[in-house]
């Protein structure tokens, strides 16, 4: 997998780190999603999207095995993202799938809600 | 600054209660210390998550919207009650605009019959204005499954998330 510089942030207590394996782009994100990590998260996500569109990716998966907490500004970010790919005309569109941990328990309920929101787009797939 | 005073009961119960100056630096710690001590007195990890994700919410908009130097959050956590009930509050000085926007909120929020139904249409908001449109208090009415309501006395603002159901 090579690291993509455009949708990768780091810092001391959130890290979103994008790849893309040629079978798809994977945005593994790790830590605390609060405040401070509303501006870097919608800049990744935007970035993201720009580059699923212009090399067609079919999937993005979305890795939140990590991630401790999301804040609901940060779990805004995700529902623009997601309006954006709803947006696209339906060739262009990609699917995604949200990788989750049981152990960190506020994923259960905002994954499955951000799945509600599109429901023909987005999988859920828990750690085993 | 941060100040603290924590009470432990004997019979199960816990109130916390943490003023600091605003800074959304101390969010993410308060709502680790208040799960830790949710820990203490409660087993349902489950619930405890709940207890952490809309004490983050409250506080944040109670540190986003104070207009002076202090923001209070309390837990209480009634250990002699069955089930037990678990409160978290917060409290601080605000605009005029904003407490009626905040009472609006939870007035909307809490006439749902469908938190979780209502939590999607407040998403359908937020992706079309690109507000945020209550969407934490709509969280914590549909995740942390927990009632809110809002009082105000003067420009101080209090908003409770609170819970009947522990295990």
């Amino acid at each position: 997998m090579s690291d993509v510089a455009a949708f990768t942030h780091r810092d001391t207590e959130f890290s979103a780190i994008g790849q893309d394996s040629g079978d798809g782009l994977v945005l593994e994100l790790a830590g605390t999603a609060d405040a401070r990590a509303v501006e870097p998260l919608g800049r990744v996500l935007a970035a993201l999207h720009r580059h699923a569109i212009a090399n067609k990716s079919r999937t993005v998966t979305i890795d939140f095995r990590h991630a401790e907490f999301m804040n609901s500004s940060c779990f805004k970010a995700f529902v623009m993202w997601i309006t954006a790919v709803q947006d696209e005309p339906p060739d262009r569109q990609y699917k995604m799938t949200f990788l989750s941990n049981p152990q960190f328990h506020w994923q259960r309920r905002s994954l499955h809600a951000l799945a509600c929101f599109a429901a023909d787009l987005i999988s859920l797939d828990s750690a085993s | 600054m941060l100040n603290a005073t924590l009470k432990h009961g004997q019979n199960g119960s816990a109130y916390l209660e943490l003023s600091f100056s605003p800074s959304l630096e101390f969010v993410s710690l308060v709502r680790r210390l208040v799960a830790a001590i949710s820990e203490q007195v409660l087993t349902d990890p489950d619930l405890i998550s709940r207890i952490g994700l809309a004490t983050h919410e409250l506080l944040e908009n109670a540190v986003k919207y104070s207009v002076d130097g202090e923001t209070t959050v309390y837990l209480e956590v009634a250990g002699a009650e069955q089930p037990q009930v678990v409160t978290v509050r917060t409290r601080n000085r605000g605009s005029a605009d904003h407490a009626s926007s905040l009472a609006r909120n939870i007035d909307e929020i809490s006439a749902a019959r469908d938190p979780t139904a209502f939590f999607q249409t407040l998403m359908q908001r937020a992706s079309r204005s690109g507000k945020p449109g209550g969407l934490g208090l709509g969280r914590i009415a549909a995740e942390a499954e927990m009632r809110l309501s809002c009082v105000r006395d003067g420009d101080v603002v209090e908003v409770a998330a609170r819970t009947l159901e522990a295990r």
